[in-house]
């Protein structure tokens, strides 16, 4: 006999009405520590059309391709560039909106929109042109370019039209290799579950950043003792566990495993990683995106 | 099986309703043990675990443990239980034998002076205890000698008056549901039989008629004085002339009246006229003996009251009871033997057979009856539906439920290493 037919928690998305408030003030923050960075900083920041801001003494240990060898010559002491990314830069944000992103509560993809909108309000106020992809089960991703003067709403309409459904996830938006020609750095935003590692460096090409933000439920992380009925979302299996101490803590290392594996493979392409559980508000969840 | 569960009644059928409780716990214990269905990305990492184990996943979750089948097993006896089932009883285990004591002192007043006599008063005591026991009244087989059994809410009110017959033997009656109403117990008499007795003060009144006198217990002592009437005889015309004029100087030795009427003779003397008769001898012991015929009794006809005192194996050729005789014969040719001997034998079956005079008790039935009225504890009708049977179901129910709801509870042991249930 088949089971019901199971409804998602957090299929969708709704950003509540102070939403706007909350973006403006992160905006705000970032804004003032934009323009504070200095010197090339991490990595993930350095790479061509940089704009110059300033320059500040050099501290031992600091890339020497930074020195302004000019001041150098002409001071006899070590200045460094401090710098800022330059406008024109193009960034895609990749957003997971397949059926195990409605997982939660909190929901997946409800964070995992904030966070995009969060991403494409600053890369927009950094005068870089930002485009939002969405996963989708038709051959292309569903795609919106925010633009500054038409304001929130529209971003925000895009946004609340994603629905976590069917199987198509970020894996399906990275394969689509031309719609990030243009792009100089890409934020995949998703449960990663479906995501192939050598997708996201062949992604990473060139001067091109990436950056991935993981994120999962709280279930996810600590799915509790009990008995349950495990259900994909997105292949409809469902597995029926009595789930005991012992149980948990081989899926606590399972899955500590998998998420370690990531980070050191992500280290060592120099892709930006992040885990976090959808229980942070997306000001946390951002954050370490920007510092790279 | 399906005739021992035909056979059960409940004593308190509405507690079958508690057969729910252990439904709803089983529903409870359903519902709570239902997997929490929950939509989680990472079955693939679940998968890996079951792999790595190579334990299955399966419906084992959904099986109640077995100490919650203990319970509702445990449950479900207990409603049972509490619901009273028992053997219904045959017909023949709840007639209650009820044994009225009609002498002449059960009918003197209990008191000098008051209305209620004791035999109203040890009825009434029986009446209130098998409503007690809630005997019913198809249940209540009524007898007292002399009398047809009748089986009845209560005796026959012709019973209200004393039975004309000698006093019942007062033996040691040991039969199951037997219950004695009287006036008093005897030693012992009790051993498996429940009583009433009412107990009574002393009645004075004549205690003896005999030949036109008549003695009279005052209370203190005994006076004599005349008669006031005598008793009466009737005798059958068709009874032979010998036996006729033996029973006539009987009657007139003893002062009593012959009537022409049969109703109403303390001492009727009749002939028994059968289908076949045939010449008949009776010896008596060698000491007289007559020779003529007779329709002897048949073996059906051949009651417990009939006397015998001729010799055994020979045909019955009268019989006795109380206020009647019954003479076979319809022609003595021949008398033999001592005739004086003849008369003492018929004179004494004459004076047991006839009844006393109406009015006459008995000087120990006038006498008081200590104490107070008490109704001994119907144990053997107790007894009787104990042994009917011997442990009853609800108690044997009782401790099935209970042995269940401890095989509920007592927790487990486990052997030392053994590995314990982890999941699915």
């Amino acid at each position: 006999m088949n089971s019901p037919r199971r409804v998602l928690p957090s299929a969708e998305v709704r950003f509540e009405p102070d939403f706007a408030a909350r973006l403006a003030a992160l905006q705000g923050r970032w804004a003032g520590l934009f323009l504070r960075r200095e010197g090339a900083g991490p990595a993930a920041w350095r790479g061509p059309g940089e704009d110059l801001v300033g320059f500040r003494p050099y501290r031992p240990g600091e890339d020497l391709r930074q020195l302004d060898w000019n001041l150098l010559a002409r001071l006899d002491k070590p200045f460094v560039r401090v710098t800022r990314r330059e406008a024109g830069e193009n960034w895609m944000i990749a957003l997971d909106a397949s059926a195990s992103m409605g997982v939660g509560p909190p929901g997946k993809l409800q964070r995992g929109a904030e966070c995009a909108a969060a991403l494409a309000c600053l890369g927009a106020r950094q005068g870089h042109s930002v485009r939002v992809l969405l996963s989708s089960e038709t051959s292309t991703p569903r795609e919106f370019l925010f633009r500054v003067r038409q304001g929130l709403t529209p971003l925000f309409q895009f946004l609340e039209g994603a629905r976590a459904e069917g199987r198509a996830g970020l894996q399906s938006v990275l394969s689509s290799a031309p719609l990030f020609r243009e792009a100089s750095r890409v934020f995949c935003v998703g449960d990663l579950l479906d995501v192939r590692l050598e997708s996201v460096v062949a992604l990473k090409r060139g001067a091109r950043e990436v950056s991935l933000l993981q994120l999962l439920a709280p279930i996810e992380f600590d799915p509790g003792l009990g008995n349950f009925e495990w259900w994909d979302p997105e292949s409809d299996e469902r597995l029926r566990l009595q789930v005991g101490a012992a149980d948990l803590s081989r899926y606590h290392a399972l899955l500590d495993q998998r998420l370690e594996s990531w980070r050191v493979s992500a280290a060592a392409h120099r892709i930006p990683f992040t885990c976090r559980s959808t229980v942070d508000e997306f000001e946390t969840l951002v954050s370490p995106l920007l510092r790279g | 099986m399906p005739a021992f569960l035909a056979s059960l009644v409940w004593s308190r059928p509405s507690a079958l309703w508690l057969l729910a409780l252990p439904l709803v716990l089983f529903f409870a214990l359903r519902k709570r043990d239902l997997p929490l269905v929950r939509a989680i990305g990472t079955l693939g990492l679940w998968r890996e675990l079951l792999v790595d184990r190579s334990v299955p996943s399966g419906n084992s979750a959904r099986r109640l443990p077995p100490r919650a089948w203990w319970l509702i097993a445990a449950l479900a006896v207990g409603a049972f239980a509490v619901a009273g089932p028992h053997r219904k009883q045959a017909p023949t285990q709840s007639i209650w034998e009820l044994e009225v004591d009609r002498s002449p002192s059960m009918f003197l007043a209990l008191a000098p002076g008051e209305a209620q006599t004791r035999y109203e008063l040890a009825l009434e005591m029986a009446l209130a205890e098998l409503a007690r026991l809630r005997v019913p009244a198809e249940a209540r087989r009524w007898t007292s000698p002399g009398e047809a059994a009748h089986i009845g809410e209560r005796p026959p009110d012709s019973w209200r008056e004393a039975a004309r017959t000698p006093a019942p033997e007062l033996a040691v009656l040991t039969s199951s549901q037997r219950i004695r109403i009287s006036d008093h117990f005897e030693p012992g008499q009790l051993l498996a039989l429940g009583g009433v007795a009412s107990a009574g003060a002393a009645a004075p009144g004549v205690i003896s008629i005999h030949e036109g006198r008549e003695v009279l217990w005052d209370g203190a002592r005994l006076v004599a004085g005349d008669a006031a009437r005598a008793r009466t005889l009737w005798i059958d015309e068709r009874v032979p002339e010998v036996l006729r004029t033996l029973v006539e100087l009987w009657a007139s030795e003893r002062e009593l009246f012959l009537q022409e009427e049969r109703s109403g003779a303390d001492l009727a003397f009749e002939a028994w006229i059968g289908a076949e008769s045939r010449e008949a001898t009776l010896s008596a012991r060698g000491a007289w003996s007559a020779v003529g015929e007779a329709f002897p009794f048949d073996a059906a006809n051949s009651a417990a009251e009939v006397l015998q005192s001729a010799n055994s194996g020979e045909p019955l050729l009268w019989k006795s009871s109380p206020g009647t005789l019954t003479c076979a014969w319809s022609r003595i040719d021949r008398l033999e033997g001592d005739p004086a001997s003849m008369a003492l034998e018929w004179g004494e079956l004459l004076d047991r057979a006839i009844l006393p005079a109406r009015g006459v008790v008995a000087f120990a039935e006038r006498q008081a009856v200590a104490g107070e009225p008490r109704l001994e504890e119907f144990r053997a009708a107790q007894s009787a539906t104990a042994r009917a049977s011997e442990v009853p179901p609800a108690a044997l129910l009782s401790l099935l439920s209970l042995v269940l709801a401890l095989v509920a509870f007592v927790p487990r042991f486990r052997l030392r290493g053994a590995p314990g249930r982890v999941a699915v």
